[in-house]
């Protein structure tokens, strides 16, 4: 909708279980080139909504609208560029590594090679010829993210892609998915419920949260939602405090630390001057920022608790 | 702890396991049903005995059907932990292995016998309502529904093994589906072939010993069975 | 093209999956039941064997296994979570469903050809010096291979809906064994699908030899009956394929 072009785009998208709206009027937008980080905690419906994008599942309300077409009408020429991972890896077990993605490979008619640099990208090379029923759980992640890529994907959908991998594993997934949009033109959304995941490599976050989104911006956004705070140490903060209050700022006390809501620079040097010709000791003046994670968990937990 | 373990295996069972033990044996008989309904005049001419006659007509596809019961169910048990990998969860709880297996053969077995029970149920049943006279035949027919389950019981073990012990259930449904049709034609076999015995060829309420050879043969395959399948490595 | 590559895709991950064993157990039980077959027609030497082998390998065997090729078609979709991913490629489900079937097709005329053969082993072990029926017994099992098609149709749908591999085989036990009394009557066999692959194979031999086994009183109602179920099972095992929720 608008004038935009997104590359990825839905309105309203509603789905409906058993009653239950588990994912609620969500409108996600996706520019080209971006990482898109789709956040939010166990259940919030990031799973619901990406089987949606992908068309295996049907909105109960909504439309999905990928590369500027709707994907109810036109869903296999969308596919053809997309890549996609959803939830737990998919894999034929008694076929070796080679073979699952040759399974795929013959529909997508991408040149043989091709797999052996999607699983090159992996790090998967030396288990090409194992059958996958041997993998670790990281390695039949990696196979599925070797999947996604193999047919050169614009759209690259990833659904918690870094689960079951261990720490030097997610480091080298997360910086593989950083270099897509710079290497290979591919846009990708990328879902997690850590914040601190998304954080390292999107350049957008999307939050979620009982079905509905309760945040959608570019993470410098969410970084300046930090609710910041000023602490005042003091040597008589019953004074203080009443100095303050005429100023009209209320504030809380913690041993003969004041804190009062972030203020503007001119106004804090107003507040110190205030003090100190009221005959106080300020000892300390110090500000606290919330970091993205307590930012996180304050968004969604006002979810819940409306 | 076997209790419990029995407990648990109970609530994971298909209901087409249920569905099973009570409609093959009420499908065999309504079978014959049919067949009785359909010439009536012409099969009471055939025997004096009525009652003894229904049997061995009831009993002539039970073998057959007895093994493919067998068959789905256990591989109707082995695919709820092959297919959603469950194997591993399982054998790292604090119980000895064989417990694991034996819990779900001692259900498997129950499902069976009440199988059998039904059948006996439904063949007195079908007697009843064709007027054969309430002089219940229950003895014999529950010795032909008990030398037949005996007789049967090493294609459990076989089966068992090979649903438990190959993630790939075609090879076992194959298999037992083999057996199955097998013993249809086994009439002509030599006496040593287990295909024979549940056929009950020297008469439906007669201890032969081709019941003795199923039930030895039986308990030897469930202890190579069971210590091959625990002494096997769990990979998923 | 574009479905070739489907299929092409489908018949890659047989590979390992101990197909072959399942293709030939009837070909390989047949054989030996024709080996201890002591049926013998006076005017052909063949007759007798084939037909126990026919009958053997017809009134259960061949219906039951059109439900395992299915279960086994759909095997590890269900297992290894893989609906979702070959779902999200860039093919319609109707492609998937319909390579799903032309498998099952192919590995059903693998275990007639080598029921074919079987036939021909046995009578050659028994040492039969008559020619060997071949064209005979080849429209026996072409008629076999039609009469399965129904089954095949509603053993993929249930394959697909089901996702214990034995389902779809416990429904098809239950559909298939009144089949071993109905096929007596020559006036519901027709009617009756599952009795079909039974009555196809024998009614074809003896019909190709010039006489008439009697199972069969309508060929019309057989074909009618054969298709319209045929058509069917796909429609609607095909139309609940596309339709469902995939999770
Ligand atoms: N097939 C389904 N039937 C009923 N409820 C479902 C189904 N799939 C998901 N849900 C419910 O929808 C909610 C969102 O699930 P999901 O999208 O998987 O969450 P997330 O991926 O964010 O963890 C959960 O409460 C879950 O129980
Ligand atoms: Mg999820």
């Amino acid at each position: 909708m608008g004038n935009q072009t997104y590359l990825l785009e839905t309105n309203g998208l509603t789905k409906t279980y058993k009653g239950a709206k588990v994912v609620n009027g969500l409108s996600l937008q996706l520019e080209e080139g971006e990482i898109y980080g789709f956040l939010g905690p166990n259940g919030a419906g990031k799973t619901t909504t990406i089987r949606m994008l992908l068309g295996l599942i049907k909105p109960a309300k909504g439309r999905v609208t990928v590369f500027g077409k709707d994907l109810s009408k036109e869903r296999i020429t969308i596919l053809k560029q997309i890549g996609s991972l959803v939830e737990s890896p998919s894999y034929y077990p008694h076929l070796t590594g080679k073979d699952n993605l040759e399974t795929l490979r013959k529909i997508l008619q991408v040149p043989k090679s091709r797999i052996a640099e999607v699983l090159e990208m992996v790090r998967l090379t030396k288990m090409a010829d194992r059958k996958v029923k041997e993998y670790s759980l990281g390695m039949k992640q990696r196979l599925g993210l070797a999947a996604s890529l193999l047919g050169s994907p614009k759209l690259l959908i990833l659904d918690e892609p870094t689960n079951g991998l261990d720490p030097a594993g997610m480091i080298y997934i997360r910086e593989l998915i950083k270099q897509l949009p710079v290497k290979y033109g591919m846009t990708v959304l990328l879902s997690s419920h850590l914040l601190s995941e998304i954080d390292q490599v999107a350049t957008k976050v999307g939050i979620i949260a009982k079905g509905e989104m309760i945040f959608q911006d570019q993470i410098d956004v969410l970084r300046e939602k930090a609710s910041r705070k000023l602490h005042v140490q003091m040597n008589d903060w019953e004074t203080g405090q009443k100095v303050l209050s005429r100023h009209g700022i209320e504030t809380a006390r913690h041993d003969n630390w004041l804190t009062m809501p972030n203020q503007p620079d001119g106004k804090i040097a107003e507040i110190v001057k205030e003090l100190v010709y009221s005959g106080l000791d300020i000892y300390r003046v110090s500000e606290e920022i919330a970091s993205l994670e307590d930012i996180f968990l304050n968004l969604t937990k006002g979810e819940e608790t409306l | 702890m076997m209790r419990a373990l029995i407990q648990s295996d109970l609530m994971k069972v298909k209901k087409m396991v249920w569905v099973m033990m009570i409609a093959f044996p009420a499908g065999l008989v309504g079978l014959q049903a049919v067949n009785y309904s359909l010439r009536l005049d012409h099969l009471l001419g055939l025997h004096d005995d009525y009652w003894y006659f229904l049997l061995e007509n009831v009993h002539i596809f039970w073998p057959t059907i007895l093994v493919l019961t067998l068959t789905l169910i256990i591989s109707l048990f082995a695919s709820v932990e092959h297919e959603t990998h469950t194997w591993t969860k399982l054998f790292s709880l604090p119980v000895n292995n064989g417990k694991i297996y034996l819990s779900k053969l001692a259900i498997i077995l129950t499902v069976l016998i009440v199988s059998s029970v039904l059948f006996v149920i439904f063949s007195m049943i079908l007697g009843l309502s064709l007027g054969f006279g309430s002089d219940l035949p229950l003895m014999a027919a529950s010795q032909m529904s008990l030398y037949t389950f005996i007789a049967v019981l090493p294609f459990v073990f076989i089966q068992f093994w090979l649903s438990m012990g190959f993630t790939n259930q075609g090879i076992a449904l194959t298999t037992g589906i083999a057996n199955a049709v097998f013993i249809m034609y086994a009439v002509d076999m030599p006496t040593w072939l287990p295909w024979r015995w549940p056929l009950l060829l020297e008469g439906i309420t007669t201890i032969a010993p081709d019941i003795f050879y199923g039930l030895g043969t039986g308990v030897v395959l469930t202890v190579i069975s069971l210590i091959h399948l625990t002494r096997k490595d769990v990979t998923a | 093209m574009m479905f070739s590559n489907v299929l092409k895709s489908e018949w890659l991950k047989l590979k390992h999956s101990k197909v072959v064993f399942i293709v030939l157990a009837s070909p390989v039980l047949a054989t030996i039941i024709g080996l201890f077959s002591t049926m013998h027609v006076p005017e052909h030497q063949w007759l007798g064997t084939i037909t126990t082998m026919i009958l053997a390998h017809s009134a259960i065997f061949l219906p039951l296994l059109t439900g395992v090729f299915a279960a086994l078609i759909c095997r590890h979709e269900h297992s290894g979570g893989s609906w979702k991913q070959v779902l999200t490629l860039p093919v319609s489900r109707l492609q998937i469903y319909f390579a799903k079937f032309i498998v099952i097709l192919f590995l059903l005329t693998l275990t007639q050809t080598a029921f074919l053969i079987a036939t021909w082993v046995a009578g050659t072990l028994k040492g039969f010096s008559d020619p060997f029926p071949f064209v005979n017994v080849l429209m026996s099992v072409g008629v076999g291979w039609l009469a399965c098609l129904p089954l095949i149709a509603l053993q993929l749908w249930l394959a697909t809906m089901l996702t214990s591999f034995a389902g779809p085989s416990v429904v098809n036990v239950m559909l298939t064994f009144p089949a071993v009394i109905i096929a007596n009557s020559p006036l519901f066999g027709p009617l009756y699908p599952w009795a079909h692959p039974l009555l196809g194979m024998t009614q074809a031999l003896s019909y190709s030899l010039g006489g008439d086994a009697g199972f069969l009183d309508s060929a019309v109602t057989f074909y009618v009956v054969m298709i319209s179920s045929l058509a069917l099972f796909t429609v609607v095992g095909s139309v609940h394929f596309q339709r469902r929720e995939w999770v």
